[in-house]
């Protein structure tokens, strides 16, 4: 079998440069005894080698190390910088600038999100919903195909400096009757008796304006309470401390208005208020629903899945129950209205 | 052996008094090696102010860098490597900008006659005779500028500069084997090149 000529070609060199182990030499050796082919290629491959290492060894320029020296103080004056320190510098600048699109890579991300988050997300309540308190729930219940709860949303909570402020409470009391001077003479007569009055109107419109405590409010809407039954039905208007805004109290019970005036604060007063104004205007559209399926609906007994559930606030708050702990001023102006003049 | 452990002791120390700063070291070793440096890429190049100039660029470089030397591999193969990558990068460049243009069959008969007798002959040549004939090394020379960089890189590193071929492959950054096989096809196409001019 022929050995491989590449491999004796690299035999015969390594020979030739003394690169052989003892036994790679011979084996080479015996090759040459036996193959003059390969004698002749050594002895070719030899003289090329003695050709090339018979070149003269050429001498440097005798200023080389001289011109060496200018170079390095020239770089040095002109501040060069060695080659692998601008490789650095440079790959640090391209780190850098890899760093820099990243980040801006993110905040565009990041921005983008912001946009589509607020573009997306629902709208979330103000708070936690907070039922109100069992105190104000009334007797009464109105059954519901699906109970739900009757949300009753306030706007903003207000300021502790703005319900210290507003424990105050102003409101209108609107009686509408058919004998309305009978009526109008007994309320004089109640006012009259407390010592509220602070001015007398006219008969003809009877309306009067009362400035008291809340002490003395409630033991006026004791006396008051016996007007009630020869009333068509009263209006309680609460003056809102949101934007001059009323929240109307229609049908108004004396119980109900004693519930109103007795919340510790301006914010649960409303609150109390806007939950008497949805009730009884669900009552009031029961009354004329056809074949008076709701009303008959109307009992204390019914189921409770069926109860009109009590409506909640989204503000997180809970309502408190219990005796005042404010007494501002309460003032109140009662109108006495004929039943005809005013639509219910 | 015992003269180039002693070689690179001296290296080791000059290095070290080179990285502290010291010019005297520095000038040390550039006397020390110019002429080799020089002689090497020289034969690589092909031109004395080419490789006047590598050279330069050769200590100069070694020197600014000279720090981040670790004594991984000994001083001298560093500094050949930086040479003879300098002077292989420099000659990438000339061959693409075609500056380079060597034609092994431009010699004169005087030549052609000396190195037929060489090659024919079947004495072995005298060196020193082949070194004296100033139109025979002309033409050994073209005859290497033939070659590629890479092999003409071993060959030279090899049969002018004598390293071994450990030291080669550590100055040019291959495989032992791959050294082998480089300088095998270098000398026979040197040789091929050589045939042909006597053609």
């Amino acid at each position: 079998m022929n050995p491989d000529p590449n491999n004796v070609d690299e035999l015969l060199n390594s020979y030739l440069d003394d690169e052989l182990t003892p036994r790679q030499q011979t084996e080479v050796q015996r090759l040459l005894a036996h193959d003059n082919k390969i004698a002749e290629k050594l002895e070719e491959l030899e003289k090329c080698k003695m050709l090339v290492s018979s070149l003269p060894f050429e001498q440097a320029p005798a200023e080389m190390a001289e011109d060496v020296k200018l170079a390095l103080e020239r770089r040095t004056l002109l501040g060069a910088e060695p080659e692998d320190y601008n490789e650095r510098k440079g790959a640090r600048h391209l780190l850098f600038r890899k760093i820099t699109a990243a980040a801006a890579m993110i905040g565009l991300i990041a921005a983008l999100g912001v946009v589509i988050y607020n573009i997306v997300a629902p709208v979330k309540p103000v708070g936690k919903p907070v039922a109100l308190e069992d105190s104000i729930v009334p007797a009464v219940k109105v059954a519901q195909p699906e109970p739900k709860p009757a949300v009753v949303t306030v706007a903003k909570k207000a300021s502790p400096a703005k319900v210290a402020a507003g424990t105050e409470f102003n409101g209108k009391l609107e009686l509408i009757a058919a004998d309305v001077e009978t009526i109008a003479t007994m309320v004089n007569k109640i006012v009259a008796e407390h010592g509220l009055l602070d001015t007398a109107y006219p008969a003809d419109r009877m309306v009067s304006s009362l400035s008291c405590s809340r002490e003395e409010f409630n033991l006026f809407l004791v006396d008051l309470e016996f007007v009630w039954s020869r009333l068509d039905f009263a209006r309680f208007v609460i003056k809102s401390d949101k934007a001059g805004r009323n929240i109307i109290v229609e049908d108004a019970g004396i119980e109900q208005i004693a519930e109103i005036i007795n919340q510790t604060d301006v914010e649960r007063r409303n609150k109390a208020a806007k939950y008497f104004a949805i009730l009884n205007n669900i009552n009031n559209m029961a009354a004329i629903m056809p074949r008076g399926d709701m009303l008959s609906n109307i009992d204390t007994d019914i189921p409770s899945s069926l109860a009109i559930p009590k409506p909640v606030l989204t503000s997180g708050e809970q309502v408190e129950s219990g005796k005042p702990v404010d007494d501002g001023q309460f003032n109140l102006t009662i109108v006495v209205i004929p039943a005809l003049t005013i639509e219910k | 052996m015992t003269e180039a452990v002693n070689i690179n002791i001296d290296d080791r120390a000059l290095t070290q008094r080179c990285q502290r700063g010291d010019s005297e070291a520095m000038e040390r070793i550039i006397v020390k090696y110019q002429n080799r440096i020089y002689n090497v890429i020289l034969k690589i190049c092909g031109n004395v102010d080419d490789a006047a100039e590598l050279s330069q660029d050769t200590f100069v470089k070694a020197i600014e860098n000279i720090h981040s030397f670790e004594g991984r591999s000994s001083f001298y193969t560093w500094l050949f490597r930086i040479a003879v990558n300098l002077t292989l990068n420099f000659c990438k460049r000339n061959v693409k900008l075609g500056i380079r243009s060597l034609e092994a069959d431009e010699c004169s008969e005087h030549a052609r006659a000396s190195l037929k007798e060489v090659l024919i002959n079947n004495d072995s040549p005298n060196p020193a005779r082949v070194a004296e004939n100033r139109e025979l090394c002309d033409l050994i020379v073209k005859a290497i500028m033939n070659l590629d960089d890479d092999q003409r890189a071993v060959v030279v590193l090899r049969d002018i500069e004598g390293m071994n071929y450990s030291q080669i492959a550590g100055v040019l950054e291959i495989e032992l084997g791959t050294v082998k096989s480089r300088l095998s096809r270098a000398r026979n196409n040197l040789r091929e090149i050589l045939e042909v001019v006597l053609k």
